[in-house]
């Protein structure tokens, strides 16, 4: 037992077991440190993709067509430039661009309906079979110059006339530390390639259609169609989640059925969402596909509101809970029924708990794309959703679509739909925290 | 009564108030109140709904895929006489790829086409510009190095058929030749509407016992000979390959695929997880875990597939610059592991930290007391009281990482692979579910009720994972 | 008591006082929770804490092994000398502190471990792997615990699976397998029946012919049973005039012998808290 007491021995020790403490303190330490590292390199490593010199090449140059800079053009000059040089296809940008009906009608119907946007009067009951002749160029022309901006006449230039194409893109940190050799091996091919430093995050990136080449490629149809998926998420989910809660927390007693609807929503939140997506698949696309006519962003949304119920009652009933108890006794002794008292009281006092909880499955929903493939998210429709009932595209099914393209080129696309994103995260999520503060700053 | 000394109410009041007879004491029947409690009722029925429809769909596709009894030609891939392309670089036994000579040639190769490079048969997985993604050492061939300029024969399958006339009371089925080894004995087939038995075999000459469920039927020269092909619940769990189309259901590579991206996910996320959980836990002041755990709230709050696009954009190609070269796939499973890694090291560490700070502070004072030094007290004490928080947090992360669809989608491959090289590309049960249903499926097709095969093979594991971490959080709580 | 268990007498040099509090302060943060204590606590005696709840007693005894280190935000100013030494020195290293003072807590805390593993905890700590040194160590901490006869037998059983006063025994065990100079006592009976007071009492009693021993206690019949010397603190306040705002810190009264305490208190504020009007 002198061992334990004899105190030269033990000092040093003591000093050797303080020192593997101090250490493993720093391992502890560098591991958060490491959690930021990545979260730098995730940001680091889309930024890089989204920003950086691309090699264009073009037949034609916008000087050729015009002193001016095409921007500053008013929309009938460059209607005007459209028709010099591609009277040919001016059918098919109105069709595309305009059409308010479905492809096959479009050439039998009266511009004054087939066409979304205003129509002159000697053109309005033309379709668009009597413009077959030589008139016809003229005539989309105006329809062109008068319905679109000037911004999609650029493009539409810059797709039909310059054929602009990116033949090479480089990252941001090549395009800062490698300068010469990039403008080196530009200079050496044989096509005539300009080298422009180019930001994927573009006004055409966010309005335009999704399109096999790169140069084209928007994600318009997809943002509408995630904001489209959200809001019917949100009117399906909200109801259903918000009643659950309410049901356990303030009607049901003890009772097997409500342990049995505690452990089911638990089980539920541990289920992989891909597993949702053929729950959907088979329920909401085939089995009942005369009501959400199949592949539609109807199943889409039924099936994202089943993912994110068991968030959403979850959070409610936290919300509920935090109500306090007075406020229901101060109801009910005034002789309200229990839904008096829910509705009238509880409720509002439980909205800020309830919409934080909300926005965080609403988040959830946002980024989800497994089940989404599953249920029949396309991007080879490049239409604008118009109604409950339209196949669809969401934002995460496009950076999947084009993250797995093998052109490289639409990774610098995919990182920049990834921007957009997170940006849209970022601001749901602030939301949330909005409602948080605003819920316990009440409370206080 | 108070009434009686206040002053009267206006009988106005009264009527606005309501009835104050003794009649309105009684218990009155409020229809509005019951049919909201029901309609809330069937809100929370919903999520039970969820539940069994989850079971019965993937259930019911499932007996379906059992029950798909199909007769397909017996067939056999056979190599044509004119190559279509020839290697351009010389690949390793390991390699799933393989670069073609002419570029633009890929095109007349398609997705499940069988193709013979020197002696080895492989199968084209995936056809990107230039390359060709395969599986190797197929048809009982096996995996050779093949020099650059190696030439790549198409293979055509080609349709077992029966070389003589056969009248109802022949006993000889003689098939092409060469394809003899594709029967067994005990076998059926069927030739036409009849089907026979083999009961024995002789080079390409098979014996049958004649007209197992109808009349026998005299049978042309040149008839197709169908094999019944039906997936068995041994096949499904002890066969290697999967290959639904042509009849091979063994789901064991993409199993193998999912436990090898997962456990090298939870090789990344455990220390990581639980470092900062004990850090967050035990040392950290309040300023610091202010700043972490946000951070940690984004890592986990990033959608699945932009992990995905740093798996394919970002930890691959970092991974061959830094250390692997050539010798790690475009696709690989170890990028995708560490990403996932990433995405479940903050639920670990949260749902870990929650268990830490839920041992009783008396624990580490009696530690302390003893002369513990803060490492001790943690190691000693602390971890061993919150190991059930702690195993059940594991094991959530698991099955987080089990289910996980879209970083494996992107960044592990497409194509079944069975193999336990980590740098090689295989598709996992989520990832092979999405890509198959990223097509347009029929309904009802092999493909359709495959899927579903795997999606319940794949709710079992997670089922089983969430309820076993619950059954050890449980033990938790009726421990303090 | 085992002759092997003894301290060799000539490695401990002989001193008046254990422990000397001197002019001490603590502050947790900027509030200051007891004001200028101080103390001579005599070796190998018992000597109690009393005073009403909120009086810093129990800060006190905290600082002696320096336990307040964990509470972030916590400080003290003034000395506590131990050995000659300033406990709140630069040199001085806490975790050997609180090995050479050990302290048995409010609420008995055993880890969950078996028997055996909470009483080897310590000497484990400090190195001892010999299966037979542990054997031995465990078995006489035990048995100085007063404890052995009743686990004896099932060793291996959770310490968490013993009745209230067995584990406030085995954490007396623990403490004393590590060989501390000084027990410190925070409240040891409060959660326990009388009757396990009674043997915790009885072994206190045994165990200061070893040790220094020093207890918080709310009770005073329990200062009388066992102490020595007892400290009597109390409860200070001001109002800030300006702001209204009540400031309360704790501090030292009286610090006797316990019979003198208790027959002829020197402060009337004592004598009016041991008759029970105040406190």
């Amino acid at each position: 037992m002198s061992n334990l007491v004899d105190v030269g021995v033990y000092r040093s020790d003591v000093i050797r077991r303080n020192t593997r403490a101090r250490w493993m303190q720093n391992i502890y330490f560098s591991t958060l440190i490491i959690a930021i590292i990545v979260l730098l390199l995730l940001l680091f490593s889309i930024i890089n993709q989204t920003f950086g010199y691309v090699a264009i090449s073009q037949e034609i140059k916008a000087e050729q067509l015009s002193d001016r800079p095409l921007a500053e053009l008013q929309p009938t000059e460059l209607a005007t430039i459209l028709l010099e040089q591609t009277p040919r296809l001016l059918l098919v940008m109105v069709r595309d661009n305009l059409s308010a009906v479905p492809v096959d009608q479009f050439t039998s119907t009266p511009l004054r309906d087939g066409i979304n946007g205003t129509v002159p009067d000697d053109l309005a009951d033309l379709t668009p079979r009597d413009l077959s002749g030589d008139t016809g160029p003229a005539a989309y022309a105006r329809l062109l110059g008068d319905n679109l901006s000037s911004a999609q006449l650029v493009a539409l230039i810059e797709v039909n006339v310059l054929k602009v194409e990116i033949e090479q893109s480089w990252t941001l940190v090549e395009s800062l530390t490698q300068r010469e050799e990039i403008e080196a091996s530009v200079a050496a091919t044989e096509d005539q390639e300009d080298l422009v430093f180019y930001s994927w995050l573009n006004n055409r990136l966010l309005t335009q259609r999704n399109s096999q080449r790169v140069e084209e490629a928007g994600i318009g149809p997809a943002l509408a169609g995630t904001f489209y998926l959200l809001i019917m998420t949100v009117a399906i989910s909200l109801p259903l989640g918000v009643g659950a809660a309410i049901y356990l927390e303030e009607y049901a007693q003890e009772s097997f059925l409500n342990r049995l609807l505690e452990t089911n929503i638990r089980n539920l939140a541990g289920v992989p969402s891909i597993i949702y997506g053929m729950l959907g698949l088979t329920v909401f696309v085939n089995t009942l596909s005369f009501i959400t006519q199949g592949r539609s962003i109807l199943s889409g949304a039924l099936t994202l509101s089943l993912l994110i119920l068991p968030i959403i009652i979850t959070n409610s009933r936290e919300a509920l809970r935090a109500v306090p108890s007075t406020i229901r006794e101060a109801s009910y002794g005034l002789g309200a029924t229990k839904w008096q008292t829910v509705s009238r009281q509880i409720l509002p006092a439980a909205l800020p708990g309830v919409l934080t909880g909300l926005i965080l499955g609403v988040s959830r929903a946002i980024g989800e794309t497994a089940p989404l493939i599953v249920i029949g998210a396309t991007n080879s429709i490049s239409t604008f959703p118009d109604s409950p009932f339209s196949r669809f595209s969401v934002l995460p099914f496009t950076i999947y679509n084009w993250s797995s393209q093998p052109d490289a080129a639409f990774k610098n696309a995919s990182s920049a739909a990834i921007i957009v994103l997170l940006v849209l995260l970022l601001i749901i999520n602030s939301a949330a925290i909005f409602f948080r503060n605003r819920a316990i700053s009440k409370r206080v | 009564m108070a009434s009686e000394q206040a002053k009267p109410v206006p009988s106005s009041a009264v009527l606005a108030l309501g009835d104050r007879s003794e009649a309105g004491l009684k218990g009155q029947s409020r229809p509005g109140e019951a049919v909201i409690q029901a309609v809330l009722m069937a809100c929370g029925l919903v999520s039970v709904l969820t539940t069994v429809g989850i079971i019965v769909v993937l259930f019911s596709q499932t007996i379906l895929f059992f029950q798909s009894r199909a007769w397909l030609a017996a067939r056999q891939p056979v190599a044509q006489e004119v190559s279509l392309a020839t290697t351009a670089n010389s690949i390793d036994a390991a390699a799933t790829e393989l670069s073609i000579s002419y570029s633009d040639e890929t095109r007349v190769f398609q997705a499940n086409q069988n193709i013979q490079v020197g002696d080895e048969i492989m199968t084209v997985v995936d056809r990107p510009r230039g390359r060709l993604v395969v599986q190797r050492a197929q048809f009982g061939t096996e995996a050779f190095d093949h020099p650059a300029g190696t030439e790549i024969f198409p293979m055509a399958d080609l349709a077992a058929r029966t070389v003589d006339v056969m009248t109802e009371d022949d006993l000889d089925v003689t098939v092409s030749e060469g394809f003899g080894g594709l029967f067994s004995i005990g076998q059926e087939i069927k030739l036409g509407p009849e089907v026979m038995r083999v009961v024995d075999i002789d080079g390409d000459v098979l014996a049958v016992e004649r007209a197992i469920d109808s009349l026998p039927a005299p049978h042309g020269a040149n008839s197709t000979v169908e094999v019944e092909d039906r997936p068995s619940l041994v096949e499904f769990f002890t066969s290697t390959v999967w290959q639904p189309i042509s009849g091979q259901f063994g789901i064991i590579p993409l199993v193998t695929a999912t436990m090898l991206t997962s456990l090298v996910a939870m090789c990344v996320a455990v220390p990581l997880g639980m470092s900062t959980a004990i850090y967050l836990a035990e040392y950290a002041t309040p300023r610091v875990k202010g700043t972490i755990k946000p951070i940690l709230e984004i890592l986990a709050g990033v959608p699945t597939v932009v992990y995905g696009f740093f798996a394919l954009t970002f930890i691959t190609p970092s991974l061959r610059t830094l250390f692997f070269g050539d010798n790690i796939n475009f696709t690989n499973m170890l990028a995708a592991g560490l990403a996932m890694g990433i995405l479940i090291t903050p639920l670990i560490s949260s749902m870990c930290e929650d268990a830490i700070s839920a041992v009783p502070r008396a624990l580490r004072e009696a530690s302390y007391g003893l002369g513990a030094t803060k490492l001790e007290t943690t190691i000693q004490v602390v971890l061993p009281a919150a190991v059930s928080g702690i195993s059940a947090a594991l094991i959530i992360g698991l099955s987080r990482a089990v289910g996980e669809t879209m970083i494996v989608a992107l960044a592990s491959g497409a194509g079944p692979n069975f193999t336990f090289n980590l740098l090689a590309s295989a598709e996992t049960m989520t990832g092979h579910i999405a890509r198959i249903s990223s097509g347009d499926l029929s309904y009802g097709s092999i493909d359709y009720v495959s899927i579903f095969a795997v999606g319940a093979t794949l709710f079992v594991i997670t089922f089983g994972l969430n309820v076993l971490s619950g059954y050890i959080a449980s033990r938790l709580r009726e421990r303090y | 008591m085992m002759p092997n268990t003894q301290t060799n007498p000539s490695a401990i040099p002989a001193r008046p006082n254990a422990i000397e509090i001197k002019k001490v302060d603590i502050y947790y943060g900027s509030y200051r929770a007891v004001h200028d204590v101080n103390i001579d606590i005599h070796d190998r005696k018992i000597s109690a804490f009393i005073g009403p709840s909120g009086c810093g007693k129990s800060t006190v005894l905290r600082a002696i092994n320096r336990m307040n280190d964990l509470v972030i935000g916590a400080r003290l100013e003034g000395e506590i000398i131990f050995q000659g030494r300033n406990l709140y020195g630069a040199d001085i290293d806490p975790v050997e502190v609180r090995r050479r003072i050990g302290m048995v807590f409010q609420k008995p805390n055993p880890f969950p471990k078996s028997i055996y593993d909470n009483v080897a905890y310590g000497p484990r700590l400090l190195g001892i792997k010999d299966k037979a040194t542990l054997d031995e160590i465990v078995e006489s901490s035990l048995k100085r615990a007063a404890l052995w006869d009743e686990v004896k037998n099932d060793l291996k059983k959770s310490g968490m699976a013993l009745s209230g006063g067995q584990q406030q025994r085995l954490c007396i065990a623990r403490t004393i397998a590590v060989e501390p100079e000084v027990i410190l006592m925070d409240e040891p009976c409060s959660a326990l029946d009388p009757i396990s007071t009674q043997r915790i009492e009885e072994l206190m009693l045994e165990l200061v012919d070893q040790y220094t021993i020093v207890i918080v206690t709310h009770n005073m019949q329990q200062a009388q049973r066992v102490s020595d010397y007892t400290a009597f603190f109390s409860i200070r306040r001001t109002e800030d005039e300006a702001t209204g705002k009540d400031t309360r810190w704790g501090e030292l009264v009286e610090f006797e012998q316990t019979d003198q305490l208790f027959s002829r208190p020197a402060k009337k504020e004592t004598a009016d808290y041991i008759s029970g009007r105040f406190g």
